[in-house]
C-alpha cells in the first residue's frame, strides 16, 4: 500500500508543492428566495502528508468547501474559483473525471456512519464494493455478483478475483483495528458499534489508497474513549501511508492533539490559518481568541469562562463589513465598512483582520 | 476556589439533615426481544442497576459516562417519566413513584426538566412568549397579567431581548431555543432542575454563554440541579460533585476537585485521559481503552468493566465490587482501588 506514494512524493520541506490548492473558492447556493453565498473567496492549501484541522462553528463553511473539493454539492451549487489537485483542475473535470478521483485520489468519510452505511449490505459487500471500483481489479459487476452471507457463492462465482477482493477487505478491517475481520465482514451495519462502523467506513475509504482523505466530523457522534481510539488510528494512517488529511471539527481540543497545520472558518471565510501550535500559542484574530477563550478545560478549573457575545449572522444577513464586526470586542471603524483580506502576519500564519491581537491568551 | 466550594459543601450538609433527593437502589430493566421470529424470547436490558446517591439543597450533581450507561434513564426515573423496576426516589421525604395525580403534579411543579434537543423540546406552532406562559397556566399559577409580567421577566434574565418573544421556534438561533426551554424551566421557581446534555447540541461560543447563564441562576435562585453530560470538561466547570456512571452503575463518586485530579476507578482515569486539551504538543500519560462497552444486555460477570481494564485481576472476573467510601471522602467500586485503601 505504500510502495504507491511513497515515490512520487519527497517529503523535503523547500522542494514541497501543495496536494491541493483552493483559490478564491466561492459557492452560492440556488434557493427559492433567491442566491445565498456561503462561500466567500476561500484560499487554502493541504500539503502532502499533513493533517489540516478546519475548524469553525456550524455554518461556518467547513463541510461545503470539502464538499465543493468533491463536487458533491448537487445542481443547485454554483461553485468559482480554482481548485487544483496535483496540477490539476478539478472543477474542469467531467463526470468520468471526478469518479476517477473520487475514492482513488481523495477519499471522504462522514461524521454520522451509521447513516452511511447501506444497512441492508453486509460490512463485507459494502467494503468490496468499495475495492472493486477504486482499484483495478477486473470484476464482474460486484452488485450483481457478490453473495452476501455465503462465502462459497462468491469464490464460484467470481473465482480468484473475488477471493482477492475478500482477502483485501479482510486486511483492510484488520489494519483499521477491526478485531476478528474474517467474522465482520458477514455482519450488518446494526450490528457494529458507531466505534467499528466508523473504523469500517475508514477502511472503505482507504480501498481506493487516495493520497488525500476528508474526514468530515469524524469523531463528534462517538464517545471521548472511542474518539481517543479512532484519532490515534487517523494519526498512525497518516504516518504509515503518508496520506494528507483534512480534519473538519468544531473541536478545537481535538486540533491540538491531532494536526499539524489549521484554518479557522467563520461565515464562508477563512479568517486565520497557520501551524497549530503558533496559533494556539498566540492567536491573532479576535474570534480564534474568543473561541479558545470560551473553552472549558477538563485538566483545571476555571470560575468563569469568557463566551462571545451574539451569535452567527444568518447567510441573508451578513453585515457590510468583515461578518465578526458585531461581535467583536476590538472591532473598528472600519471592521463596518470593508472586509478585510487574507494577509500572511510577521509569524507565518495568515490572517483576515484589520485590528490583529498579539500575546497567548491567560487561562 | 477550591476550598470555598468544599466548605459550603459541607456546611450545607450539617445545617440540613434531609437530602433534597434521595434516590436508593434505583433499577431499571428494559423489556427486549431477543432471537427470530420463532425462537423469540424476552430478555432485561439493565439500563440503570442498582443505583443509590443523594442530592442536597443547592447542590449540583453531574452524572456522567458514555452513551448507553443509563445516564438519562436516571433522569427520567427521578422525574417519574418512567418507573423503576425497583427502589425509591425520595424527593422533600416524599416517595415520588405512586403518589396520587393530584399530589404528584404540585410535587412535579418543584422538579424541571432541560433536554437535549430544544427545538424537539419546543412547540413549533406556539411563539416564545406563550411557550413560557404555558407552565403557569397549566398549574394554575398567578392572574392573567401576572403571568405575562411573569414571563417577561424571566425571558430577560435569559438574556432574550423584547423583539424575540413573539417570534417562533423555527425563527431562533440554537443558543436562544435553549434559553427559551431554560426559561420555560423557571418560571414555576422550580427546587430540582434537571439539565440532560443541555448543551451538547450548540456550538462552543454558545455553549459557553448558556453554562454562564445557568451557573449564575443556579446560584441566585439557589436550586439544586442534576447536570447530566458526556462532556465532562463542562461538568468540571459546572458541578461540585460528579458521579460516573459505567453500564447502568456508578463506578465512582466524589466531589469535583477529587475526582478530576486524583481519579480512583479505572474507568475514570481513562475516560479523563481521553479527553483532548486545547494545548498542543501538551505531554500526557493516555490510558487508551481497548474495544467497545460490552452490550447492557449480556453484562459480563464480575465487575462490569473488567473486560476493557487494564488493571483487571482474578477477583474483578468474580465478584461484583460495590461502592464503598474511602478515607477521601470519595465513594468508588473497584476492587483494586479498595484493595489500596
Amino acid at each position: 500500500m505504500n510502495a504507491d506514494h511513497s515515490d512520487s512524493e519527497p517529503l523535503l520541506k523547500s522542494q514541497r508543492e501543495p496536494l491541493l490548492q483552493l483559490s478564491d473558492l466561492t459557492v452560492d447556493f440556488d434557493t427559492p428566495t433567491g442566491w445565498v453565498r456561503c462561500l466567500y473567496g476561500v484560499d487554502m492549501e493541504v500539503y502532502p502528508g499533513e493533517i489540516l484541522g478546519l475548524v469553525g462553528e456550524s455554518g461556518s463553511g467547513k463541510s461545503v468547501t470539502c464538499m465543493a473539493v468533491m463536487q458533491l454539492l448537487g445542481p443547485r451549487a454554483l461553485i468559482r474559483g480554482n481548485v487544483r489537485y496535483r496540477k490539476q483542475d478539478l472543477l474542469g473535470f467531467d463526470e468520468k473525471g471526478l469518479t476517477q478521483m473520487r475514492g482513488r485520489e481523495i477519499a471522504m468519510i462522514f461524521q454520522d456512519p451509521m447513516s452511511s452505511l447501506n444497512p441492508v449490505h453486509t460490512i463485507g459487500r459494502q467494503v468490496i464494493e468499495s475495492i472493486t471500483y477504486n482499484t483495478d481489479t477486473p470484476v464482474l459487476n460486484p452488485t450483481d455478483t457478490i453473495g452476501d452471507q455465503v462465502e462459497g457463492v462468491v469464490e464460484e462465482q467470481l473465482g480468484l478475483t473475488g477471493q482477492a477482493a475478500r482477502e483485501e477487505a479482510r486486511r483492510l478491517l484488520a489494519r483499521v483495528g477491526i478485531p476478528d475481520p474474517k467474522q465482520r465482514l458477514r455482519e450488518y451495519p446494526h450490528q457494529m458499534s458507531g466505534g467499528m462502523s466508523q473504523r469500517a467506513m475508514i477502511a472503505m475509504a482507504l480501498a481506493g489508497r487516495p493520497r488525500l482523505l476528508i474526514a468530515d466530523e469524524p469523531t463528534t457522534a462517538l464517545d471521548v474513549t472511542i474518539q481517543a481510539q479512532i484519532l490515534e488510528l487517523i494519526r498512525s494512517l497518516r504516518k504509515e501511508l503518508r496520506m494528507s488529511i483534512i480534519l473538519i471539527t468544531h473541536d478545537l481540543a481535538v486540533v491540538a492533539e491531532t494536526c499539524d497545520k489549521m484554518a479557522v472558518m467563520y461565515c464562508g471565510r477563512i479568517t486565520e490559518k497557520g501551524s497549530v501550535k503558533s496559533i494556539f500559542a498566540d492567536p491573532h484574530h479576535p474570534y480564534t481568541r474568543g473561541l479558545l477563550a470560551s473553552l472549558p478545560r477538563i485538566d483545571r478549573r476555571t470560575d468563569k469562562l469568557h463566551p462571545m457575545k451574539g451569535s452567527v449572522p444568518a447567510p441573508h444577513e451578513m453585515p457590510q463589513g468583515c461578518a465578526f464586526e458585531p461581535r467583536c470586542p476590538v472591532a473598528l471603524e472600519e471592521c463596518k465598512l470593508n472586509q478585510p483580506s487574507l494577509a500572511i502576519g510577521p509569524d507565518g500564519h495568515s490572517i483576515a483582520c484589520f485590528n490583529p491581537q498579539r500575546g497567548g491568551l491567560q487561562q | 476556589m477550591n476550598t470555598q466550594v468544599g466548605a459550603s459543601h459541607v456546611s450545607r450538609q450539617k445545617g440540613n439533615g434531609m437530602p433534597l433527593l434521595k434516590a436508593t437502589a434505583l433499577m431499571k430493566y428494559y423489556k427486549i426481544r431477543r432471537g427470530g421470529w420463532l425462537a423469540q424470547k424476552k430478555v432485561d436490558l439493565k439500563a440503570v442497576d442498582g443505583v443509590s446517591f443523594s442530592i442536597n439543597k443547592g447542590e449540583t450533581l453531574g452524572i456522567v459516562g458514555e452513551s448507553g450507561c443509563g445516564k438519562s434513564t436516571i433522569a427520567r426515573l427521578v422525574l417519574n417519566i418512567d418507573t423503576p423496576t425497583s427502589g425509591s426516589v425520595v424527593f422533600k421525604g416524599r416517595q415520588i413513584s405512586g403518589l396520587p395525580p393530584g399530589e404528584w403534579r404540585k410535587l412535579r411543579r418543584q422538579m424541571q426538566y432541560v433536554f437535549q434537543d430544544p427545538l424537539g423540546a419546543l412547540d413549533p406552532r406556539m411563539n416564545v412568549f406563550d411557550q413560557v406562559v404555558e407552565p403557569l397556566l397549566i398549574h394554575n399559577i398567578a392572574g392573567v397579567s401576572e403571568r405575562r409580567d411573569k414571563a417577561a421577566e424571566i425571558l430577560q434574565a435569559m438574556d432574550l431581548k423584547d423583539h424575540t418573544f413573539d417570534r417562533y421556534p423555527f425563527d431562533l438561533s440554537g443558543g436562544e431555543r435553549q434559553r427559551v426551554v431554560l426559561a420555560r424551566a423557571l418560571v414555576l421557581d422550580p427546587e430540582l432542575l434537571v439539565c440532560d446534555e443541555p448543551v451538547s447540541a450548540l456550538d462552543v461560543s454558545i455553549q459557553a454563554q448558556v453554562i454562564n447563564l445557568l451557573a449564575e441562576l443556579t446560584k441566585r435562585m439557589g436550586l439544586t440541579m442534576i447536570f447530566i453530560s458526556h462532556d465532562l470538561s463542562i461538568v468540571r466547570h459546572v458541578c461540585e460533585r460528579v458521579a460516573v456512571m459505567y453500564l447502568g452503575k456508578i463506578v465512582e463518586l466524589a466531589r469535583g476537585e477529587l475526582l478530576f485530579d486524583s481519579p480512583a476507578h479505572p474507568y475514570t482515569r481513562a475516560l479523563l485521559s481521553a479527553i483532548p486539551i486545547p494545548e498542543p504538543g501538551l505531554k500526557r500519560k493516555r490510558t487508551l481503552l481497548k474495544g467497545d462497552p460490552p452490550s447492557p444486555v449480556d453484562l459480563p460477570p464480575g465487575c462490569r468493566f473488567h473486560t476493557r481494564c487494564h488493571m483487571a485481576r482474578q477477583v474483578c472476573k468474580e465478584r461484583i465490587p460495590e461502592l464503598k467510601p474511602s478515607k477521601e471522602g470519595r465513594w468508588v467500586a473497584c476492587h483494586v482501588a479498595h484493595g489500596k485503601a
